[in-house]
């Protein structure tokens, strides 16, 4: 996998931390369509979009849990470092167990109903804020700290 | 077709909220962000008066032991008489320790203890949550092990990362019962070495010479002192401890 990567990349994750991110906000969006058009491939797509929100926020996690201990932290960035490691696992659960629970109400139909429509685009915005949260940590980490950089010599 | 615009306009005005919701949330995080790295803009010029001061400081204190102190860090270094420093004796027995302040070819003073198969604790004042710390160190036919300990309330409870003739690890002594949080093995240094800890909420990284060893989780505890622990039999040297205060 390591040889896949760029020479001037520090491990693969921060060329999967975007995904997560992008996928999940296109899925709100489509969910908000759905909401106001009630049109069924709307439905499909953004049970398909969470599903793979949720894959990809687990490799992404995967993926960070590996970074952590071969790329050099700096001691004061040690806590921003944990914070983002953990704002990381629960989101990756909140977008697993998000996930489930779409595919079931999908698999029952009873996302069909309005009320059960309103509070998933609810649950859904939750889930873009923790990623806000854990993608803000990991920009601090990146851009203040300078964590996974390459100083130019 | 009516019915079709109105949901579509209303679509857009939802969209449109989103991103003023997004870019408000956005511009709050950045001032926030921009008022932590003037603090911390702040704390760097703090250290560096600490710096200047510190031949002064030296000065001012009888021991002559070598303090830096930016609110935020604390540095030590011997000074001419053992133990007078800001890192206390807190466990051992000062005279069986037979300490010496020597001077090392670089010209930085060391202490010299030694051990005869009792424990001694060295603490600093205050206590700390999340932190980091190093500790320069070198023994000689020292058979035992060196730490560093952190959230020290007392003998019974703290933890530590320590490193011994066949394993480094990081630990969590509650109640004086010892769990184990990671443990890789790992020979002591023939030569000076810096051995390196820290502890930001539930993350525990133990380091030598700056390379990482351990890497463990445990449940965060109250604040508490931090300082070298020694066990074993042998001389040590100490030439330094820094301990920094962890903040986001």
């Amino acid at each position: 996998m390591e040889t896949l990567l760029p020479d001037w990349a520090p491990n693969v994750h921060p060329m999967l931390v975007h995904f997560p991110i992008a996928i999940f906000i296109t899925a709100i969006v489509t969910d908000l369509s759905h909401l106001l058009l009630k049109k069924e491939w709307l439905r499909k797509t953004v049970t398909a979009l969470f599903v793979f929100a949720a894959l990809v926020a687990l490799v992404t996690y995967l993926s960070g849990k590996q970074a952590i201990d071969i790329v050099s932290v700096p001691m004061r960035a040690e806590l921003t470092a944990s914070n983002h490691s953990d704002w990381g696992l629960y989101t990756m659960l909140y977008f697993s167990a998000f996930a489930i629970v779409r595919g079931f109400l999908f698999w029952k139909e009873w996302d069909k109903k309005r009320m059960v429509a309103i509070l998933l685009f609810c649950g859904g915005v939750a889930g873009a804020a923790l990623i806000g949260k854990t993608a803000d940590l990991g920009a601090k980490l990146v851009y203040k700290y300078g964590v996974g950089i390459q100083k130019l010599k | 077709m009516k019915t079709i615009k109105f949901k579509l306009s209303w679509l857009t005005s939802c969209i449109l909220l989103l991103f003023l919701a997004g870019t408000i949330t956005s511009c709050s995080t950045k001032k926030e962000s921009e008022e932590h790295s003037e603090e911390a803009g702040h704390h760097d010029e703090g250290t560096e008066e600490g710096h200047g001061h510190n031949g002064e400081e030296g000065d001012q204190h009888e021991e002559g032991a070598s303090m830096e102190s930016a609110g935020e860090s604390m540095m030590w270094m011997p000074g001419d008489q053992p133990f007078t420093g800001m890192l206390k004796l807190a466990e051992g027995d000062a005279q069986q320790l037979a300490p010496s302040v020597t001077t090392d070819n670089d010209g930085a003073k060391v202490l010299t203890l030694t051990l005869s198969g009792d424990k001694a604790i060295l603490l600093f004042d205050g206590a700390l949550e999340n932190l980091g710390a190093n500790l320069q160190f070198k023994t000689d036919g020292f058979q035992g092990e060196v730490a560093i300990v952190h959230h020290y309330t007392d003998a019974s409870n703290y933890d530590f990362v320590s490193i011994s003739n066949a394993a480094m690890e990081l630990g969590r002594m509650q109640d004086g019962k010892k769990s184990v949080l990671n443990k890789e093995d790992k020979k002591m240094p023939a030569d000076w070495a810096t051995l390196t800890v820290s502890s930001a909420g539930e993350h525990y990284k133990g380091l030598l010479n700056e390379e990482l060893v351990n890497h463990g989780h445990g449940e965060t505890r109250a604040a508490g002192q931090v300082g070298v622990m020694l066990n074993g039999k042998g001389k040590v040297m100490l030439k330094m401890m820094e301990v920094m205060n962890l903040t986001e």
